[in-house]
């Protein structure tokens, strides 16, 4: 019997032993990297560089709706409608149409959301690259490259918002999870003090497999858009960390940029929204999509690289040799119409009804007018994957000829000749450079590529309420008139309203804008 | 586990007494008989009160006993049975008869690595019998708890077969996963599913946190003890038992016909100035009642079972097999659950102080669901919400010649009948029976659970037992993608595609325990010490391409698939437990009695911060009615009072959660092709601990009228600590948020039993009703705004929150307060200012309620406006037995609870209405209650307000049973030991004031209960079924 007790203490002792065993409990994943480990190579930091670049190509956030830049903000200028299949589908849309966007808008949220993804990223890889075992170039130029990317999110944060936390470092913890509100003034004078960082180290030409990374060019034109909206906003120049960024200095970039960087102007003006034209010569900053890897989860569409803008502003039409089913979206406005008439462009801008084979669908706002620019066009349909969510066109963020506008805008020297570049592609004469025409220009020149609503709110509430409020009827208008009119509301400015929820979470740190 | 000490003690009583007293000799004879069957109690012992002197019944039961003297008094008992003194008064014969003691205290009771009578129990535990569980034709396990166990709330998730009801005990314990742990025959096991219900032999279930502590770590929820039927001595027995039954829908929902529907929308167009759409004049092609086409007639239902039981001295066995089918009564074959279990059970005597078993388990289940309560992709919900111009079938030729019918791959049915799309409504209301068609996920499983286990005694009264066990699955899910176009925006023009994804679930737990017991005089004591380690191990491999040349779509596999976007993924991860555990018990004469937990658990969820956990219980008995001092107060004739408390823990949160990993499906796409980005998947917090429940239950145990009254009353305040939630932070913080322990929540409530059991005259019946009220409340939440976010409904966002002193998962809306009959009315709603509320109101309109009193009413103004917990729960059951015939019935209830009634999709257009819209406000006919149609809402009616909420109160006839059992010469003619018909209806019945399909609906997440989507409703089941045994 002792025996058994023997054998029995010594059976149990295992068993307690066991259960001291720190080993057994000490699990880590099987199948994934631990991220307090993971910075360690310049490799290491080559993934965390492009995990900030992958927030450029999102244009939706898990749970939220589908929220594309482009399609957003023409939505909300004098461009194009809501749109949709009917008026159930581009509910959310229609209310950044018609100005009447509540503050639980999804929209609004997603947008909110997106480029905070950004700025943590950004913010992350500044806090990690120092411990990075890499060279002082490759430091300094992804540096410079993080802090332009920096700098595109909260501009589109900012334009949307106006009134946003301004954060350059990651939350520690939940301590740090309150953030106040800066000023305006704030946030744009970090944007610039970014922009001027970055074109001091970015580089001024990059490899051919490399295109798609930033230039030193890129920084300077977007410099010259944020200042252009934050001078016609604002009425005020930027800081950049003491360097004051005024129409003098950023009219100095833009000439380097036109003089010194290469860029130029297509031959053809439509090889700007063709896949010849990708990555060329007259792209400033382009962000890329593509259908590498084939996606197919509509769960979460953003893990795709597809441009889900062109999907949405595609004709609905079946059986279509030309155009692939499309959603409807941003139906374009018969005002911009109007204006294009008889412009050499409006045959590479608007897509009429008349031009398409197939069978259409008219949806919601129908107006017989698409985006041709940005569309469900056959040239871009993903090879595979989901077609809807495998587009491949590329958004050209910054154009040159954004640019030659910008500088005859800004009161170059050259006003004249750049005006005149930019006319004479599309085989236009010339016109006076005059304030006006410049300005004109641009409608005509950039319309349905995200640039118009800005370039209206920077004019000032008045101009905005002539411009944004409208009713004009086109020929192929389909439905009541009262769907396509169009009121803005001054008293928000033009900015989204800071999203409810965030409010919520933010204990009254967080205040609403006006006007909601 | 219910066992009979009968024997055993009949023999040791023989043993124990000896030698006879002659004084005053004087001589009994009698007979002890059962009060209630008249028939003779054999074994019985008879005693002379206060003497050694006694003797016992014979077979018959009669007995002879010689007293000391005439006037001596007589103590007879028998196991099971109320003891009974009588004088004997110089009487000669005396027959005496024995009422059935109801309250089983000498049953034994499941408390986790061991049992314990059932009178020295210190927690709250309730049980539900193998006789309770075969009443109704339950498909899980889970489900014969309802109604039955006061405290537990199973709510069925739907009325799809399979689906696993939502099991709360004792309230939600945690916004995180509140379900229960699982124990079958003492392995943790991950789902049950796997069992049939009819190889279990008793469902424990351990309340309060005293009685859980011993499972400390993942108990906080409660635990349910499952034994399954154990091996029994005795000649071969076979059980048949099966029965086949047909389901209907019990309740559908009045729509609108095609002429009301036209009527109804031409006036929302009226109402906005708009144009009409529809000639009312002319008389619609279909009238399409989408309903009755959706729900199954006759939907089969069987189950066949054999057991075989036997065994010798030395080795015994219960192995048995079963098969199960049902289809459901929407969909049928595409909502179909199949299984078919294997079992067997073993023990074995190797000697005196050694015996070893096993128990084996096998379970092939074939499922195929549909979405059961969805607002997109949900059959029924668009089946409510689509428009009844539309055919089910498309028949006209013109159209089938044009489009989409002649251009898309429309979807038709098995006999090439082309399926209708609506022309009017879109978005994701589409034709239920296609949608039901291209369905064809389905899920495969093979799993075995098992144990071996050897119990040693190694002196007397102290053993030590082992068990090692396995629970392993094999989860098999195929999808096919089939080309459809349900319309405009349901469709998938482009490829088909297949994926197969297999998951490999692993599970070994080794349990060791040495128990000591030790009764000295009236002193009984048991000491119970041991270790469990346990692993979880879990791997998958995902396959995926395109473009698959399909005839049967039951057949898809990924060589078919033409396509070259191959994709692979697989993962892998694992989980430890280990754990040290102590109980001792204590009882004097059964009157006081103790009982301590200590538990000590060690999880890899947890960093090396907080990785270890100790959860400690106590609990206190005192039988009041075991006093002397206690006064014989009529009809009590028992009385307990019971304490405990416990702290359990809760650590049901993914793995290695305190540490952030990399996620690398970042990616950009340069020139040079796609690279790879990586980012933390999450922010991290090192720091996350346990969920820490605390609990204290006071209870009453009341027997009454010689124990056939037998009464239960529990009173429980329970507080969880430390809830582990992934907290929305807000988003300026950049990436998703870390677990962290962000919340307290209590429980408190009420449990109460009442059973009465009766045998006169022939007839044996009993009564049992049980009630429980659980209010619930959440007292902490660590983020800024107190608010955890809940479900969203349709497209209008979140409608359930969990906030600071509110019950979880609340209904979050507007209040209204009527509809203006005029605009007089419209400009007299004004705020604090004196503001008109809602200007661009028209009389019809609803009236919003300026909640926060601001003077405007917008998002800030939602608020609480309905509980979908209920604050009642209860169930009754009776059966009656009358010579061969038997009758049972089951009821159970809620009260207290609302229902956020969201099957009306309002924020579309063209949608179907129930006819409840006919009673709306118009000019003519004003509404008090039902708001104006419109077609622009410019008063937003349809926003989320208490208009969507309804009483959820219902009480329903879950179950009726008549059954038949041959009489004992036809039985022994057909060679059958017994032999028994039954019918039965289960859901006959409900009465309820909730006007959707079926009030019962339980919870798709701790945030989303009871959110009627266009719930799949509980069918109203008939069966007819025997069992017979050989």
């Amino acid at each position: 019997m002792k025996n058994y007790i023997t054998k029995l203490a010594k059976a149990l002792l295992v068993v307690l032993l066991l259960s001291s065993c720190e080993d057994f409990l000490d699990l880590k994943p099987l199948d994934q990297v631990v991220s307090s480990n993971f910075y360690q190579t310049e490799e290491d930091a080559l993934k965390a560089l492009v995990a900030v670049y992958d927030v450029l190509t999102y244009q939706s956030t898990p749970g939220v709706s589908w929220a594309p830049f482009l399609t957003m903000s023409d939505i909300l200028s004098d461009d194009a409608y809501a749109g949709g299949a009917d008026a159930n589908d581009g509910m959310d849309e229609n209310e950044f149409n018609t100005f009447n966007i509540p503050t639980t808008s999804l929209l609004a949220h997603s947008i909110w959301i997106k480029n905070y993804i950004g700025i943590y990223r950004a913010n992350l890889y500044l806090e990690i690259i120092d411990g990075i075992d890499a060279t002082d170039d490759f430091k300094s130029r992804t540096i410079a490259e993080v802090k332009f990317l920096r700098a595109y999110f909260y501009f589109e944060q900012v334009r949307f918002f106006e009134n946003i936390p301004l954060l350059t470092a990651t939350i520690k913890g939940p301590s740090e999870y309150q953030q106040e509100q800066n000023t305006p003034q704030e946030v744009y004078n970090q944007i610039a003090l970014d922009l001027v960082q970055a074109i001091s180290d970015l580089p001024t030409s990059v490899p051919a497999a490399e295109a798609g990374r930033i230039t030193k060019w890129a920084a300077q034109a977007l410099l010259a858009r944020v200042f252009l909206f934050y001078n016609g906003v604002y009425n005020a120049d930027l800081n950049a960390g003491g360097t004051t960024v005024n129409q003098a200095y950023v009219l100095t970039q833009l000439e380097d940029l036109i003089t010194n960087s290469g860029h130029d102007l297509f031959e053809n003006y439509q090889d700007n929204f063709k896949l010849v034209g990708e990555f060329g010569i007259e792209s400033v900053f382009e962000i890329s999509h593509g259908d590498t890897p084939p996606w197919w989860d509509w769960g979460y569409p953003r893990g795709g690289n597809g441009n889900l803008a062109a999907q949405m502003q595609g004709p609905r039409v079946t059986g279509s040799q030309k155009w692939n089913r499309g959603w409807s979206f941003a139906t374009v406005n018969h005002k911009l119409a109007q204006d294009l008439a008889g412009d050499p462009r409006f045959q590479y801008t608007i897509l009429t009804e008349e031009e398409l084979d197939g069978t259409l669908v008219k949806g919601y706002q129908h107006t017989g007018y698409y985006s041709k620019k940005y569309s469900s066009d056959a040239e871009h349909w993903g090879s595979d994957g989901q077609f809807e969510l495998n587009r491949t066109c590329n958004f050209r963020v910054i154009r040159f000829s954004d640019v030659l506008l910008m500088a005859a805008e800004l009161g170059s020297a050259n006003a004249q000749t750049y005006l005149d570049r930019v006319r004479i592609r599309v085989g236009l004469s010339s016109i006076p450079a005059t304030p006006e025409n410049i300005y004109r220009e641009r409608r005509l020149e950039l319309s349905l590529e995200g640039i118009r609503y800005f370039d209206v709110l920077r004019k000032g509430l008045s101009f905005a309420g002539q411009q944004l409020t409208h009713s004009i009827s086109g020929p192929n208008y389909v439905g009541d008139q009262q769907i396509f009119q169009v009121t803005f509301n001054s008293n928000t400015k033009g900015f989204l309203p800071i999203p409810q929820t965030e409010i919520d979470l933010s204990a009254g740190t967080l205040v609403q804008n006006d006007g909601y | 586990m219910r066992v009979n000490f009968q024997s055993l003690l009949i023999t040791l009583l023989m043993l124990s007494y000896s030698g006879y007293l002659y004084a005053q000799a004087h001589t009994v004879t009698g007979k002890v008989t059962d009060s209630e069957t008249g028939s003779g109690i054999p074994g019985a012992t008879i005693l002379e009160q206060g003497t050694t002197n006694g003797t016992s019944s014979n077979l018959d039961g009669n007995y002879s006993i010689t007293v000391s003297n005439p006037n001596a008094k007589l103590e007879v008992s028998f196991v099971g049975y109320q003891t009974t003194i009588v004088e004997v008064n110089n009487q000669n014969v005396i027959n005496i008869s024995l009422f059935f003691q109801t309250t089983e205290l000498e049953e034994l009771v499941v408390i986790g690595y061991g049992v314990q009578k059932k009178k020295v129990v210190t927690g709250a535990i309730a049980s539900v019998s193998a006789e309770e569980i075969s009443a109704t034709p339950i498909l899980r396990i889970d489900q014969a708890m309802q109604g039955r166990t006061p405290g537990v709330l199973v709510t069925n998730l739907s009325g799809q077969p399979g689906e696993a009801p939502t099991v709360r005990i004792r309230g939600a314990g945690t916004t995180g996963n509140s379900d229960p742990l699982y124990i079958v025959d003492g392995m943790a096991v991950g789902g049950i599913d796997y069992l049939n219900p009819g190889d279990i032999e008793s469902i424990d279930v351990l309340k309060d946190a005293a009685s859980a502590a011993i499972y400390g770590a993942r108990a906080a929820n409660g635990v349910v003890l499952i034994t399954t039927k154990g091996a029994k001595k005795g000649e071969m027995n076979v059980t048949y038992s099966g029965y086949r039954g047909i389901q209907n829908v019990s309740k559908t929902i009045d729509m609108l016909n095609a002429n009301q529907y036209k009527m109804i929308w031409n006036e929302a167009r009226r109402n906005s100035n708009l144009t009409e759409t529809f000639d009312l004049n002319e008389i619609p092609k279909h009238n399409t009642n989408w309903q009755e086409h959706l729900f199954q007639k006759n939907a089969p239902i069987t189950n066949h079972e054999i057991s075989v039981t036997g065994g010798n001295e030395k080795s015994t066995y219960a192995s048995s097999m079963s098969y199960y089918t049902q289809q459901g009564i929407i969909g049928g074959d595409k909502s179909q659950f199949d299984r078919i279990t294997g079992r067997l059970n073993s023990r074995h005597e190797v000697n005196s102080n050694f015996r070893f078993g096993s128990n084996l388990a096998y379970s092939h289940i074939i499922r195929r669901g549909i979405a059961s309560n969805q607002s997109f992709n949900g059959a029924y919900s668009s089946a409510l919400n689509l428009d009844p111009l539309t055919p089910l079938y498309e028949e006209d030729e013109y159209e089938l010649s044009n489009d989409p019918y002649a251009s898309e791959p429309v979807v038709t049915n098995p006999d090439g009948k082309v399926y209708g799309i609506s022309k009017i409504v879109g978005a994701e209301i589409v034709n239920p029976l296609a949608l039901l068609e291209i369905q064809n996920a389905q899920t495969r499983v093979d799993k075995v659970v098992g144990n071996i286990f050897g119990e040693l005694e190694i002196i007397e009264d102290l053993k030590f037992n082992t068990s090692l066990g396995i629970d392993m699955a094999y989860v098999l899910n195929d999808s096919h993608r089939p080309l459809f176009y349900l319309n405009g925006a349901q469709l998938n023009v482009e490829k088909t595609s297949v994926s197969k994804v297999i998951d490999r679930y692993y599970t070994w737990q080794w349990e060791n325990t040495i128990a000591y017991s030790k009764i000295i005089e009236d002193h009984n004591f048991s000491v119970l010490l041991g270790t469990t380690a346990s692993k979880f191990n879990f791997e998958n491999l995902f396959g995926f391409n395109a473009k698959v040349p399909v005839t049967d779509p039951n057949h898809v596999y990924l060589n078919m698939a033409t396509d070259t976007v191959w994709e692979a993924r697989g993962g892998a991860s694992h989980a430890a437990l280990l754990s040290t555990f102590g109980r001792l018990t204590y009882d004097y004469k059964s009157k006081y009695s103790f009982t301590g937990i200590i538990r000590r658990d060690g999880s890899s969820k947890f960093g090396p911060n907080n990785r270890y956990g100790i959860f400690p219980s106590l609990g206190v008995s005192w039988v009041i009615s075991d006093e002397e001092f206690m006064p014989n107060i009529h009809p009590i004739n028992f009385l307990k009072l019971r304490a405990s408390w416990g702290v359990n823990g809760n650590q049901e949160i993914g793995d290695y959660q305190f540490i952030s990993v990399m996620d690398y499906s970042r990616g950009y796409i340069f020139a040079g092709g796609r690279m790879i980005g990586a980012s933390p998947a999450y922010i991290e917090n090192a720091d996350i601990h346990w969920e820490e429940s605390e609990q204290i239950d006071i209870a009453f145990d009341i027997g009454a009228y010689n124990n056939r009254l037998t009464a239960t009353i529990d009173f429980y305040n329970k507080t969880t600590k430390g809830l582990l939630e992934r907290i929305p932070i807000p988003a300026h913080v950049g990436n998703d948020p870390p677990y962290a322990n962000v919340g307290s929540v209590r429980n408190r409530g009420i449990e109460m039993s009442f059973n009465w059991r009766h045998y006169i005259e022939g007839v044996k019946y009993s009564i049992g009703i049980n009630g429980a009220y659980n209010k619930n409340k959440m007292i902490v939440i660590g983020n800024e705004d107190g608010v955890l976010p809940g479900a969203t409904w349709a497209v209008a966002g979140m409608v359930t929150r969990t906030e600071l002193g509110l019950p979880i998962a609340y209904f979050w809306g507007y209040k209204t307060n009527g509809i203006f009959q005029s605009q007089a009315e419209i400009y007299q709603h004004i705020g604090i200012t004196g503001e008109v509320l809602q200007p661009n109101a028209k009389p019809g309109d609803v009236r919003f309620v300026d909640v926060n009193k601001d003077g405007v009413i917008n998002e800030k103004d939602r608020t609480m406006i309905g509980n979908p917990t209920p604050e009642w729960t209860f169930g009754m059951n009776g059966s009656i037995e009358y010579k061969q015939f038997d009758f049972s019935m089951l009821l159970i209830g809620t009260y207290g609870n609302d229902i956020f009634n969201g099957s009306q999709r309002q924020d579309l257009y063209y949608t179907n209405r129930t006819t409840a819209i006919l009673d709306r406000w118009t000019e003519e006919k004003p509404s008090k209650d039902t708001p104006r149609v419109t077609w622009y809402d410019v008063n937003n009616n349809h926003r989320v307000s208490d208009l969507y909420i309804e009483d959820g109160s219902y009480l329903r006839i879950k179950n009726v049973q008549f059954g038949y059992t041959l009489p004992e010469n036809l039985q022994k003619r057909l060679k059958a030991k017994t032999l028994r018909f039954y019918v039965s209806a289960e859901n006959l019945f409900t009465i309820t004031k909730y006007t959707g399909a079926d009030p019962e609906i339980g919870a798709m997440s701790s945030f989303d209960i009871a959110i009627d989507r266009g719930i799949y409703p509980q069918a109203r089941t008939f069966r007819l079924g025997t069992t017979m045994t050989f």
